[in-house]
Parts: structure tokens; sequence; C-alpha cells
């Protein structure tokens, strides 16, 4: 059942599932070309600024918002602070935030959901019933709160980060897990895990070795959802005084800003979202990508 | 793909179907029928006058309450009878007799006596009932006894009903200015015969402000309220001026989001708005100068300084952080000229003295000043954050500030935020170094902002205390001649600017879209506008592209 | 299957009462009182506040009073506004968010599971590509932008519809429709690629090897299996769907019980609070219950088995 039809080549090389997945994704144009534009905005986030004559808290309170000009590519904010800089840096804080959160979630998400679904009747239950807890207790509540306690701790901007991640990553694995767990349960009915079950393996081995990989396509596909959410979680977060402090931004934080004024001054709201949205798109079809390089009875053979 | 197709087919027909009724505006409609739309900021916290303190409210319950006395349309300094035709001060301004006019009715038609009032102070002053803002009334004499319960009896408190439409007011000492004071909607007086008819008379959970209950004595009364989206009023029949109010009725819309408000008033579905966003001043002033309104509202935006942390007892340190602040460029360039630059507390108004206006933009003498206090060139100055709550405009000037203190004075600065209701806990605890405020006047009289800073004020919050301000102020209330009245209130704030534990910033102005067939809304200190003078004409709003 | 429910019936029980539990010490913990504002009324007056809403009675007795009241239905009046019992803010502004949400399902679910299907069937082609990026749209323009733009363009610039209220059938277009594109970027991509795994199997294959025609294989025996990740993804997005939205209430003055959630919390409404997270907890269990038995439905496999 889960083996595909390897040609023959790869049955010499005895090609794994990851290296045929590579070779079935560098066929997918489209992706490839989504991977080597997100990869090109992240470089640039991260070493965009190193190049900047101008610095992300520089204000100029005289020169207020200016549309894109020679000297400000992407225009300037109310501070009279440069636009593009601005977005370069809060690039980093939105990526390092969005991608890191989102590898906790699925972490958690993924192992929890599989291992509810796979073991099932009552740990099945009380697993899911306690997603469902998380799930229901107010988000708001949760963030004021912690961000009552870890006060002392939010001294500095690495700190600052570190609780965000906790914070979006503790909740954003909750529909991770319940997705993973409603597909492995029904892998687990299927005659392959039957099979590995007769052989005698371990239930950590079945799990991990042969359940997960076969999620892998949806996990994915929700992940990358998930990054975009994560991000604007995190803007809204700030506000409540968990996320990055000012003059830091964040790409979140700089489009609430602009869909303010986005009539007056819609520069402001135009470069941000576009830089969220266009990595969001590709890190989508990446994610579509990778999700049919690694369906692996999908594959065009 | 036919079926996405055809599905997008049907939703553009449905589209066109909608575009080709093009229908008048509400606005128009509206205006035609004397109903005035307008913005309200929020959903109010109740109808009932003894459990609000905020602004939000403020409009709603006088377009429906009246006091004693009401607001002159256009002059500040005055006021028009109301509820009492005319009165009498006595004891040197320590007792005053009303005389209520007999046409004063509630809208359900009985008379309204002067047994009313005392009924409403007392339920506002009882121990037990939680009325907000119940110390606006502590001036009446033995008034803070009764309400904390020191003494039991309510005829010791100084309000009286003489006869049925003589009412008599004693106080703890001269009030000069109750005149003003008395336009404050905590003076109102409540129709107790409906609030009794429905529950107890002080029972929090009487559902006697709802449409087909509520009873008042303004010039409108309550027709519909729509919970989160509008409150309606409609004419009241037995106001005793109606035949001098205009309009037909007014729909307060409870619209929060500043982007919503305009959107909604140029869609006409607005006719004057609450607020607006100040990044699209320079647009209207540019293009639609007349819809644009920004007129001086008493009050003062301000920091908080915390002088309970070390570093910032100094008095010195305190003027650095003031002298290093360019207030002519933060608000004229920042918040685009929205609101007037302080250079003091107490923003221009008639008062019965000199407002002093110490603060100017000095960054040598405060860099000396901080130099003197130990601190050259910011060194060794610990870093600090200026609290502020999650309101865009409030990060937006704490930015400034953060940026003018780095370059001017060296500080390291950061930024903490914090959600409304944490805020003020943090500041009530003192838990801060430097906290945003700011402090809208309850009445014209530089009064309202100099009390505040008494010891164990709960509005002080600053850890700030000075014997000889408490002495001054104690002084004050005992003192009937505006002469030396003025005298000794211009010391006090000489002495509290001398010392300074605040950042004054602005003084506000209100900054509102007005459209052209609104009549009679004139420029007021208080944003408080007399509703008989409200009027609609025929003006239709201009295409805003 | 009638053991299987009650069972379900009591652990959601369960379930609720842990959330509240935990979300009446969690908000308990926090700093701050219900009573605080800008101008802050006295000590005296906040304390007489707080009696009166029993909150000066220590923490156990006022948990075991919150349950007392909340077995007879009843979770006590709002401290934000007045008079206002939370039963009564539910009841008024629940109908509203209801219909929203589920025009805003109905139009996320016509607008994704199409183009997510129509995508799989066209893999790896333009034809798979640019109707996942209009699908897509939704995560890429977050709600707090998309709902100002609608409003604008088709509001203010083409004078279709109105900005802002709910007077006018019209007036449920805008904001659903920004509810709606957020979700249907989920559903899209979702269905995709539940429809991709499901025609890769064998039955699939089988039929495609009889001669089955192509829609008809993907109408009657794909999406019945493609659409199970979509499942488990709708249970919870469901019951946050027709609760209502914070960000779109606030755009669109839409009267709903979204706002109620945030402001809630942040303005220490403790009844508001508890009242409302027991409601939404109670929507996201039979939501999530619904979808575990229409998951049963759709995998045939899982039906003969303790379910």
């Amino acid at each position: 059942m889960k083996s595909a039809h390897p040609n023959i080549e790869s049955f010499e090389h005895g090609t794994s599932l990851w290296v045929d997945a590579w070779h079935r994704f560098r066929q997918n144009w489209l992706a490839v070309l989504c991977g080597i534009m997100f990869l090109a905005i992240a470089l640039t986030c991260f070493l965009g600024p190193l190049v900047s004559p101008y610095s992300e808290s520089l204000t100029d309170l005289a020169l207020k918002a200016t549309p894109p000009s020679r000297d400000h590519w992407f225009g300037t904010d109310q501070l009279g602070r440069d636009l593009l800089v601005r977005v370069l840096y809060g690039g980093q804080i939105s990526l390092a935030v969005g991608l890191l959160a989102s590898l906790v979630s699925v972490i958690i998400g993924v192992a929890y959901g599989a291992t509810a679904g796979y073991l099932g009747g009552k740990t099945d239950d009380a697993m899911m019933r306690f997603v469902d807890v998380l799930f229901g207790i107010p988000f708001i509540i949760f963030v004021i709160l912690l961000r009552v306690v870890l006060a002392p701790y939010l001294d500095s901007s690495g700190k600052r980060l570190l609780v965000l991640f906790l914070a979006i990553g503790v909740v954003e694995w909750l529909t991770m897990a319940r997705i993973v767990r409603g597909v492995v349960l029904s892998l687990s009915k299927m005659e392959f895990t039957e099979a590995a079950r007769s052989l005698g393996l371990s239930s950590r081995r079945i799990i991990f070795h042969h359940l997960v990989p076969n999620t892998l396509g949806h996990v994915i596909v929700y992940a990358t959802l998930t990054v975009p959410a994560v991000m604007l979680t995190e803007a809204v977060l700030s506000f409540l005084g968990l996320g990055v402090e000012p003059p830091q931004s964040s790409w979140g934080l700089l489009i609430k800003e602009g869909t303010a004024a986005m009539e007056t001054f819609p520069w402001l709201l135009i470069f941000p979202a576009l830089f969220f949205s266009v990595s969001m798109f590709c890190l989508n079809f990446v994610g579509d990508g990778l999700r049919d390089a690694l369906d692996v009875k999908g594959a065009k053979d | 793909m036919v079926f996405i197709s055809r599905s997008l087919c049907y939703l553009f027909c449905l589209l066109g179907c909608v575009s080709c009724q093009k229908r008048e505006s509400l606005a128009t409609v509206a205006a035609r029928q004397k109903i005035l739309l307008k913005g309200n900021g929020g959903e109010p916290r109740s109808l009932d006058l003894h459990l609000i303190q905020t602004t939000t409210e403020h409009q709603l319950i006088t377009s429906m309450f009246e006091g004693l006395v009401n607001e002159d349309a256009s002059d500040d300094t005055k006021v028009q009878p109301g509820v009492a035709e005319t009165w009498e001060s006595l004891d040197g301004a320590a007792r005053w007799i009303f005389h209520l006019r007999t046409t004063a009715k509630w809208s359900d038609g009985t008379p309204l006596v002067a047994e009313d009032f005392v009924k409403t102070y007392k339920r506002q002053l009882s121990p037990n009932f939680g009325a907000l803002y119940a110390d606006m009334l502590y001036k009446l004499k033995n008034a803070e006894d009764y309400h904390q319960g020191k003494i039991s009896d309510f005829a010791q408190v100084g309000v009286k009903a003489l006869d049925s439409h003589t009412l008599e007011l004693t106080f703890n000492g001269p009030l000069p200015y109750l005149l003003q004071v008395l336009t404050h909607f905590t003076w109102s007086p409540l129709p107790t015969h409906v609030i009794e008819k429905y529950g107890d008379l002080e029972s929090r959970f009487n559902l006697w402000t709802r449409p087909g209950k509520m009873v008042g004595n303004g010039p409108f009364q309550l027709k519909e309220w729509k919970f989160k989206e509008y409150i309606e009023v409609e004419r009241n029949p037995h106001y005793w001026n109606a035949a001098k109010v205009k309009l037909n009725g007014v729909r307060f819309v409870a619209v929060t989001d500043l982007a919503t408000e305009e959107r909604m008033f140029r869609n006409g579905r607005l006719h004057i708005t609450e607020q607006m966003g100040l990044d699209r001043i320079p647009f209207y002033r540019s293009k639609f100068p007349d819809l644009l309104r920004i007129n001086p509202y008493l009050g003062v935006y301000f920091f908080r300084i915390n002088v309970t942390k070390e570093a910032f007892k100094d008095q010195r340190v305190r003027w650095a952080l003031n002298l290093a602040v360019d207030r002519d460029t933060l608000v004229n360039q920042t918040l685009q000229g929205a609101h007037q630059p302080a250079y003091g507390l107490t923003p221009p108004m008639q008062a019965p003295y000199k407002l002093p206006r110490p603060l100017t933009f000095d960054v040598p003498k405060a860099q000396k000043l901080l130099a003197e206090a130990g601190y050259p060139g910011g060194q060794g100055f610990p870093k600090f954050s200026i609290h502020v709550n999650d309101v865009e405009s409030h990060v937006l000037i704490a930015q400034v500030l953060q940026d003018m203190w780095k370059r001017n004075l060296g500080l390291t600065v950061g930024i903490r935020t914090e959600s409304s209701n944490v805020f003020y806990d943090t500041q009530i605890r003192l838990d801060y170094e430097v906290s945003r405020a700011g402090w809208i006047a309850d009445f014209i009289e530089p009064i309202t902002f100099l009390d505040m800073w008494t010891t164990g004020n709960q509005n002080n919050n600053t850890g700030w205390s000075s014997p000889k301000f408490d002495q001054l102020m104690r002084d004050s209330y005992v003192t009937a001649d505006p002469a030396a009245r003025g005298k000794i209130l211009e010391e006090a704030e000489n002495l509290f600017m001398q010392e300074l534990p605040i950042i004054p910033i602005y003084w506000y102005n209100k900054q509102r879209l007005v459209h052209p067939a609104v009549k009679g809304w004139n420029e007021k200190l208080l944003d408080s506008h007399p509703w008989d003078q409200v009027d609609l004409g025929e003006e239709i709003l201009p295409e805003i592209k | 299957m009638v053991r299987y429910i009650i069972k379900r019936f009591v652990q959601s029980l369960l379930v609720i009462w842990a959330v509240v539990t935990a979300a009446f010490f969690m908000i308990k913990a926090t700093p701050g009182n219900p009573f605080a504002s800008d101008k802050a009324s006295t000590k005296f007056v906040v304390e007489q506040n707080m009696k009166i809403y029993g909150l000066d009675k220590p923490l156990s007795v006022q948990y075991v009073r919150f349950w007392n009241n909340a077995l007879q239905g009843e979770f006590g009046y709002s401290f934000k506004y007045e008079g206002r019992s939370v039963r009564e803010i539910i009841a008024d502004s629940f109908p509203t968010s209801l219909k929203l949400g589920l025009l805003a399902l109905a139009f996320a679910v016509l607008w994704g599971v199409p183009i997510g299907v129509y995508a799989a069937v066209r893999q790896n082609t333009w034809q798979d590509f640019l109707p996942m990026g209009l699908a897509m749209l939704g995560v890429g323009l977050p709600s707090f932008v998309m709902g100002p733009l609608l409003a604008l363009l088709f509001g203010l610039k083409l004078g279709w519809f109105n900005v802002a209220g709910l007077t006018d059938w019209s007036d449920w277009v805008l904001p659903s429709a920004t509810i709606g594109f957020f979700y249907a970027a989920y559903f899209a991509r979702m269905a995709r690629g539940g429809m991709l795994e499901t025609l890769s199997q064998d039955f699939v294959r089988t039929a495609k090897a009889k001669g089955v025609p192509g829609w008809r294989i993907v109408m009657f025996h794909a999406l019945r299996g493609g659409l199970l990740p979509v499942l488990s993804f709708l249970g919870p997005a469901l019951a946050g769907l027709v609760v209502g939205s914070f960000v779109v209430e606030t755009v669109f003055l839409i009267p709903g019980l979204g706002q109620h959630f945030t402001e809630a919390a942040l303005n220490k409404d403790y009844s508001v609070v508890l009242g409302t997270a027991a409601f939404y907890c109670t929507l996201l269990v039979l939501a999530n219950f619904l979808v575990d038995i229409l998951q049963v439905w759709l995998n045939p496999r899982l039906r003969f088995s303790d379910a």
C-alpha cells in the first residue's frame, strides 16, 4: 500500500522518500519559483538593512509622511522614518515569529494529534477533550495574564520574542492536532498499519515512522496557512504589550498602522501589505508544491 | 470552473441590481425629517446618569435630562436658566436658593418638583448604591459624611425642598462658580417616581432606562435603543421649552472606529462625527474646509511622572524631561496641528488669575539640569519606559518622546503598552516611570485641573504630594472673594508647575466632520451643545473623493 | 450510537466546566478592576461597587456562587453595560452573529471548495495556480485590511453598498465577504490537498480504469474522502464563525457577539467573560461533535469501530 511504483532507476539507487520528493518538487516550476522568491524576500529582509543609510528608529519629524521618492524608495511614515528599512526590519521579526512559532505548533500538534489518533479509545477521548478545553479558554485573557506574569522578564527584545513564540505556539497547535488526529484515525484503520502492528512494531515506531509521514501533506498545507495567521496575531499581541516594543515594528503592525491611514498615505499600507502577501502567497504555493511532492501515491510516475 | 464562472456571473448581476437603485442618502432623508444622525463614539455604559462617568454618555444624557441651569448656546462664560427659572446666592455664595419653573414636567406629564432633586441626590449619595461620580456632590454640606456612612440622616445633607418649587442647596464653603458646576449632568434630577415603579430606587439592576419605561425632563425622550447599534430619541412634548426645539429627534450611533465613522459620514449615514483620524485633517483642510471643525476642548493631554522612583525624585530631572520635549513640532507636525501645544497645565480659558505658562523647548537648559542632577549626557540614568495604553495615537506620541529624549538628553527609553484596564491599575499602583494621561474638565473653572493633585486624590497617581499645595486648595474652598481666591489658585498652580510631576503635551481640540445641513452647532469648550439650538437644513453633502 | 452520544455529552459537560473554571481563575488573576477608567471614581466608590457585585468576597465564595447561578442559567449582569444581563447580551447579539457567520461560511464554501476541487483536478497547470491564487487573497489580506478596502471600494467609490450598519439586506454582503474570503483560503487549500490524496487512491484508479467519467469520479467518489481534512478544520472554525468577529463588527458597525469576547476580556467584565466563554465552549463542543459524526459518516472505515 505504501510503496509507490518505483521506476527501475530509483529502484537501483534505493532512493528515499525525501530524495524522491525533492525530485518531484523540482519539476513543479511554480513552487520552485515561489520558493526562490520567498528566500529572496527573506534574504532582503535580513541583509537589506545592512546597506541602508537609514535606521529603523531614525525620525525626521519635520519631514512627516512622504510618498516614495529617490531618497526614500518606499516613502516615509508619520514620524518621517524610512519605510523601506522599517519594512525590512519588520520582516525579520515577522518571518522569525511566523516561521518559528508555526514550527513549534507543528511539532506539538503533530506529535499530540498522531498519538491521540493512533491510540484511540479512552486516551484519544481524554486527549482531544483537553484540546477542546484549551481551545475554549479566551485567548486575550491568557495573553493579559501572560503579560502580567512575565512582566519582569520582558526587559530585552530577545526575551520578548521568546515569550511571543511561546504565547502563539501554545495556541496554534490545537487545530493542527485536531487535523492530524483525524487523518491518523483513518490511517490507523488501514491495512499497512495493521501490518505494522502485526509485525510487533512499537507504537512509537508506528506513529512516527509510518503514520506521521503520511500526514505530512495535510500538515504542510495547514502549517503554511498558520504562518500568516501567526504574523497577524503577533500584531495584536504587540498592542497588548506582549510583542515587539516600539520603535521596532513588524509587518502585522505596519499593515495595521497603514490601514488606519490608507486613504491619506496609501504607501504606508501598500508596501508592507505587498511584502506580507507576496511572501504568504509564495509560502503557500511552496506548501502546495511540497504537499504534492510528498504525496507518494499521487506521483505521476 | 463552469460553476465558478456561473456563480461569479450571478454575483455580478446581483451587484448590478443593487447599484441601479441609486437612493437618496440616509442623511438627506433624515435631514428632511429633522432627525440628526450623530456619531457617539461608542455604546454608553448606561442612561442612568448616576452610573456613568465618561464623555460617551454626555450628549445622550443632556438630550434627555435638564439640570437647574443650562449652558449657553455659544458663550462659555454664561449659563441659561434650566429647570430653575431664577436663583439667588446667600451667605457669601455658600447657600443658594433655586426657584423652579412651574411649567417643568417629566416626559410622562408629571410635574417636576423640588423634592425630585432631594430624592435624586439622596440616591446618588447612598452608601449602598455606588453612584460612580458621587464625589461631584461632595461640595454639598455633609454629603461626604452621608455617602461614607458616617451620618445616616439625609436631612443633615445640604439639600432641602423649601416648598414644591423652591430648592435650597447649602455647601461646605463659598462656591462663587456654582452655576458652572451645575451644568454638569451629575446635578440633574431623576424621575424617582418612575424608577420606583420598576423596582427599588437604589437597585443597580432596575431596568427603568429601557424604551417604553424611561422618563426624562430634557428636550427629547428615549424612542429606541438598539444595543451596540444606536440610540434614538424623539421630541418630548412635555418639555417646558418644547416649542423652541427644532429637531424631531436625534440618533446616536455607537460607532467606535475612526475610519468607519469617516466612511459613514462620506456615505451620508451621519451628520456629525464624534471624532476623526488626525491623518485625515490635511485632506479636509485643503479640500473641504467647511466640513471640518476643530475647536478647543477644555482638557489637557499629559504624561504623569512617578516621583516615588528614585531618579525622578529630583525636580531638575523632571524639568529636564519637560524642556527636552519640542511640543510645537510634535503637535504641529506629527499631530497635524490638530491640538494646541501645552506650555502649562490649565488650558486657555477665562480664569480668575493669569494662568502660568513656564514650559519652553530649551535643550541646553535641559542638558544642564540633567547634568546637575548627576547624569551628564544622560550617563548613569536608569533605563525607563513610557507607559501607554493600547491606542495607536498614544504609541505614536510615546515614540516621539522616546526619540526626543534620546536625541536631546541621551536617555535610553522603552515603551510599554498595556490594555486600558490593566493600564489604569498599573497607574494607580504607581508601577510606572512615565505614564500617559488625559484630563477633560467637568466644568469651566481652573479648579477642575488643580484639586486632583491634592494628596490622596484618586486622580493624582503620581506619588506627588505637597502639604502647602493641599493647604492652598483648602484655603480656596473657603474663600469667597474672587480676587483673593484667584490669588490662592495662582499660587497653587505656580507651585505645581514648579515641582512639575507631569509632562504636559497638548491642550485638546475637538476634531470632527459636520454635514453642511447642520445648524446651531457652535464652538463650545466642553463640547456640550444645547439641544434646542440645533437644527437641520436642506444642504446636501458634496461628494468626497 | 446512543452510548457514544451519551459519552460525548458527559465529556462535553466536563470540558465546559474546565474552560469556565480556568477562565474564572485566570481573569481573577489579572490586575485591574471593572470600574477603572480615565476619570477614576474614588476608592470608596470602587469599593462600594465591588461589594454590590460581590467581588469583595473570597474567590472560593465567588466561585461557588458563580456556579450556583450558572446552573440556573443565570450569568449575572455586565459590569460595563449597567443593567444588561449576560443572557440578554447573548440573546441580543448572537442571532446577528449566527446569520453573518453562516452567510460567511456559505461564501467561503462556495468560493473556496470548488476552487480547491477544481485546482486538484487540474493539478500543476495554470488552471490550478490561478484559482488558488484567487483563493489565497483571504490569507494575503487580513480582515482588518480587507474590510475597510471592500467598504472603500464597493461602498464609497462604486456606491453599491452602504459602508456600515445593518439596515438593508445588502448590508450583509460586505461583512460576510470579508470573513468569507479568509475562510475560503483555508477551504480551498485543504480541499485541494484532500482531493489530490483521494484521487490517487486505488478505488479512484479502479473507477478510472473502469471508464467512469472524470466529473463523476470527482463528485461521487473522491469528494467524500477529499473533504475529510476540511472537516476537522471546520469544527473549531464553525464555532468561531458563528460567534462573530471583533474586527468585522467594528469595521461594519454590526451589533454581534464577537466584540464582546474581546471587549469584556479587556474591560475585566467578569460576568460577560465567563458567560460568553461558557457559550462559546458549548458551541465549540457541539460543532466538534457534529464534525466527528460527519467524519464517521464520510469515512466508512471508522463506522464499525467503537464510535
